[in-house]
Formats: C-alpha cells, sequence, structure tokens
C-alpha cells in the first residue's frame, strides 16, 4: 500500500525551477553579449542569491532539504547505482544517494560560476562588480574559469535531465512531476518526511539577496 | 633617371615591406594588443556611461567612440606571420581561416565607425543600442579567435 504525501516543500521546488529558468537566461545572455550581459549580470547575482538560500536550507530546512538526508559515502553512492542498474529501485522519499551527489555538485559549480563571474571582465565593455577589487592575474585567471566552467555545468545538467529521463522512462517513477506538485507516493512503511514552515525560508532567501547586493553595489564603492 | 626613380621607389617598397616582416613576433603581440587594450579602455567609457556606471557627457563619448574607430584597424596590422605562439591568446584559425577573420574584423569596423556617428548625435538610446551592437561584433570574433 502506497499513500501520497508531500516531500518537497515550497522553498526547495521554488528554487529548483527559479534555477532552471535563471540558467536557461544566464547561458542565452551570456551567448548573444551586447545589452544583454546587463541582465546576464544581474541573473547571476539572483543564482548567487539562491545557492547561498539553498546552501542555508540544506542546514535548516525541512528533513529532505538537509544535507544530512541525502549526502552519503561513495560506498553507499556506488551500492545505489549498482542496484539501480541491476533493475532494482530503493526507495527514497528524499534525493536518492546518486540525486544528492548531483545536489552537492551542482551546488560547487555554480558557486564558482557566480563567484568567478563577479571577478570577470570579457574584454569588450563588461566586468564584474568585483573586478576592480582583484589584481588583473586574477581577474583573467577567473574569467578563463568562468567560461570553461559553464561547460561542465551544462554536462551536469544534461546528466541531471538524462536521469530524470531514466526514472520517468525505465523505472515509471516520475520526479519531474513530484518536483512540481511536491508530492510522491510513498509505501506506508516508509515515514513522511517532516517539513518546515516557510518562514525560515523567507527570511533566508532575504538575508541571502540583501548580502548579494551589498556584495554588488555597495561593496565595490 | 625614370629608372632610377622606379629602382627607388622599389626599394622604398621593400624597405616598409621588411619593416614589418622583420618586427619580432613579441613586438608584434604587444602592439596588437595595447591597440586592442586603447579600443577597450575607450569602448567600456562609452559603455559605463550608457549603463549609468559613471556621468553621460557628450564630449568624453564623442571623444572615446572616434579614437575607437581610428584605432580600430591598427590591431589587425600585426596579426604577422609566426605572431601564433608566444604570449597570446589568438587562435590559429587566424591564419587558417583568415577571410572570415577578416570578414570579422570588418564588421568591427563597420559598428565602430556608426559608433563614432552616434555619438556625435547626442542620441543616449541609439548610442545605448549601438554600443550593444558594437560590443556583438567584437564578441562573435573573441569567441571563434580568441582563447579562453
Amino acid at each position: 500500500m502506497t499513500s501520497v504525501v508531500k516531500v518537497w516543500d515550497l522553498p526547495v521546488r521554488l528554487f529548483h525551477w527559479s534555477l532552471v529558468v535563471l540558467i536557461v537566461f544566464s547561458v542565452t545572455s551570456g551567448k548573444l553579449g551586447g545589452n544583454w550581459m546587463e541582465w546576464h549580470l544581474r541573473s547571476g547575482y539572483c543564482i548567487l542569491a539562491l545557492v547561498l538560500f539553498r546552501i542555508v536550507w540544506g542546514l535548516t530546512g525541512s528533513q529532505t532539504a538537509r544535507f544530512s538526508d541525502f549526502v552519503h559515502g561513495p560506498k553507499r553512492v556506488l551500492g545505489y547505482a549498482r542496484s539501480l542498474l541491476g533493475g532494482a529501485t530503493p526507495f527514497h522519499a528524499g534525493h536518492n544517494p546518486t540525486g544528492g551527489l548531483m545536489i552537492v555538485l551542482m551546488l560547487i559549480l555554480l558557486l564558482v560560476q557566480t563567484t568567478t563571474g563577479l571577478f570577470a571582465d570579457d574584454d569588450i565593455a563588461t566586468r564584474g562588480p568585483l573586478a576592480d577589487k582583484a589584481s588583473g592575474a586574477i581577474v583573467s585567471l577567473f574569467t578563463t574559469i568562468h567560461r570553461i566552467n559553464i561547460n561542465v555545468i551544462l554536462a551536469c545538467v544534461a546528466l541531471h535531465i538524462c536521469a530524470a529521463l531514466f526514472y520517468l522512462t525505465v523505472k515509471k517513477d516520475n520526479l519531474i512531476k513530484a518536483m512540481i506538485t511536491g508530492t510522491k507516493a510513498i509505501p506506508d512503511d516508509h515515514p513522511a518526511p517532516s517539513l518546515s514552515g516557510h518562514a525560515p525560508a523567507v527570511i533566508i532567501i532575504a538575508v541571502a539577496a540583501a548580502f548579494v547586493v551589498w556584495l554588488v553595489k555597495f561593496y565595490p564603492r | 633617371m625614370k629608372k632610377m626613380a622606379i629602382a627607388l621607389l622599389g626599394f622604398a617598397g621593400i624597405v616598409s615591406f621588411s619593416a614589418q616582416a622583420q618586427m619580432k613576433p613579441e613586438d608584434a603581440i604587444k602592439l596588437r594588443q595595447s591597440a586592442m587594450k586603447l579600443i577597450g579602455y575607450n569602448f567600456g567609457s562609452i559603455g559605463a556611461m550608457v549603463n549609468d556606471k559613471k556621468p553621460y557627457n557628450k564630449d568624453e563619448a564623442i571623444r572615446n567612440a572616434s579614437r575607437v574607430d581610428a584605432l580600430s584597424t591598427q590591431p589587425f596590422e600585426f596579426f604577422i606571420a609566426g605572431t601564433d605562439k608566444g604570449e597570446t591568446k589568438a587562435k590559429a584559425e587566424i591564419w587558417k581561416d583568415s577571410d572570415k577573420f577578416k570578414a570579422a574584423a570588418e564588421k568591427m569596423q563597420g559598428e565602430v565607425a556608426k559608433l563614432a556617428q552616434v555619438a556625435r548625435t547626442g542620441d543616449m538610446a541609439a548610442l545605448k543600442a549601438q554600443v550593444g551592437t558594437t560590443g556583438s561584433a567584437c564578441k562573435a570574433c573573441h569567441d571563434d579567435f580568441r582563447e579562453k
């Protein structure tokens, strides 16, 4: 027997889908260049605030949002992957061990991408707000990292989408829908995860956003 | 006398040709990078003005744009043979696909000529639009011919 319960809180879902929109927008605006670069920067600031929010939410938020719920050692991750390919689908109300690994990886890559972007200089007419604070060597190095790291991010995005489609078609498990509605059918012998209220999330995102505004607008002056 | 003049002209031609051919590759690289830096400095100044990062000043914008226009052909005199290696981000495609490189440079030169015209009108919105178009022309060439 299964019952449908809420597994993803609203902050996690909003985080996920805003990130989708912002990454698509950032890549597009960055490729277009010209006057889109102003918007590329703003989009990057939003991503930075979201990532900072997610890190704090991963320490303080709902059970399924916490790193402690989905970050596992290599043994556990490999064991899960092996049983997955062997035909079994061990149930996880929250993120499964491989998905958890992707979250950590993606958060690190996005943090690298947004931080290097703050110091980047495209040698045309766009400079990150902190480029004046760093030496030319750092600006040059960070710009190169910013240009290369996006390809690593896009490779992870591709892998992430493939994994979701693998669950959808092979495992008949619609993770995408769950990330929209927040609900999953879970076996009765599994306890429903405990979810936090929204108020702490609102405070965390507000503080993260204020920090980013300070970092890009007031600190450089 | 006429033969002498032709010989002299020919000699002058060889000298002026060899002046560039004999230039040390590292000097050529430095010169084109310096020209690019000056273009970048002046273009960046207009970019800052139209994006409200510094106050708009029509005379300064005109000066910046005219300099960009005047300098726009300069870097391309120094992509001479032997300058694909060393302290440079120049890709080998510059020499392999020189027609495309030349076309990309001419595209940029056309846009900066327009930029100089628009700057003189004092029309901020038009200037901002032209800064965007010009920046895209810079970027298109950087994307294809410059290492990350």
